[in-house]
């Protein structure tokens, strides 16, 4: 049995599994987000994390801690501050797994950036621009949130499909084509 | 490294369940990195470590400081991971793991040992 299905049967069975799943993604996720985005900030720019501290009104301590993966047990208003002295939004949305594998897959510390920032953000400042805000989208974009109802706004699906939900994923291992093996 | 041993295997069986999937994503996030200081978590070792260009990696799992040490490849995106330990109260466990990773280091440099390609999992 591959890694990958050991690992898919354990996550359907055992909440302390899935949490364990969860919580490991999260921990380097989050740190990895504030890491980059740290370093990425010109206005006013952080090289060092006592730079983001000032502005997060927290110790520099707890920054570094918030960049070790998987150190810090963050409270939403711990996350909030750090997000305000980034000058970013931030959003906390519950998904499909496969969504969640596939956020992971896909982030690159490298390419990840918060653009604009809060003083470079027309939209939000001057929504007058022209460029609509919905506030049933989680995503805006002017072409998709007119044209959707409330409920597909609201079912986390709108910005694309998941690449294959958990229970695929499973009869994918049932069936051998995980390719889990190191 | 040595002989058919698979140190860092061994080391990750003996993890729990949250600190292996600490790891792999971890691994997965910094394999994109463009160049080692960008590795999350990573930072270069100083006094004889340095000497012999090894790393630590960092993480936080089942209550306690874990780290690898290792070397970058001179190969883009690719690390060499020598001993995993852990670090507590100023101290590394197992004690002597600096001593072992510079050894390492030295046989795998000169050719003299064996390694083990670990593969991320995307599927995971």
């Amino acid at each position: 049995m591959s890694e990958r299905s050991t690992r898919i049967s354990r996550l359907l069975s055992s909440q302390k599994s899935r949490t364990a799943y969860i919580k490991a993604k999260l921990g380097v996720l989050v740190p990895a987000q504030i890491r980059a985005l740290r370093l990425k900030s010109t206005e006013p720019p952080m090289p060092r994390q006592r730079d983001l501290a000032k502005e997060a009104e927290l110790q520099q301590s707890r920054i570094s801690m918030f960049e070790t993966p998987g150190m810090a047990n963050m409270t939403l208003e711990t996350l909030a501050k750090v997000a305000a002295g980034l000058r970013s939004g931030v959003i906390v949305k519950f998904v499909p797994f496969s969504e969640m594998l596939h956020w992971e897959n896909t982030f690159s510390p490298n390419a990840f950036d918060v653009n604009p920032r809060l003083e470079e953000d027309e939209q939000f400042l001057d929504p007058s621009t022209g460029i609509r805000i919905d506030s049933n989208s989680w995503f805006c974009d002017s072409n998709v949130a007119g044209s959707q109802d409330e409920e597909e706004a609201n079912s986390g699906d709108t910005e694309r499909k998941p690449m294959e939900t958990v229970d695929e994923q499973a009869k994918m291992a049932a069936a051998g084509a995980g390719s889990g093996g190191r | 490294m040595e002989g058919q041993n698979n140190p860092i295997e061994e080391w990750y069986q003996g993890l729990s369940e949250e600190a292996q999937d600490t790891f792999n994503a971890l691994l997965k996030v910094n394999q994109k990195a463009d160049s080692p200081d960008q590795w999350n978590g990573s930072k270069m070792l100083q006094g004889d470590c340095k000497e012999h260009g090894i790393w630590e990696w960092s993480f936080f799992a089942d209550n306690r400081q874990q780290r690898l040490l290792g070397i970058f490849s001179s190969e883009r995106k690719k690390a060499f991971f020598l001993i995993g330990c852990y670090h507590k109260q100023k101290r590394y466990t197992p004690q002597d793991c600096l001593k072992t990773a510079i050894k390492r280091a030295k046989e795998l440099r000169k050719g003299t040992a064996i390694f083990h390609e670990r593969k991320v999992n995307s599927n995971i």
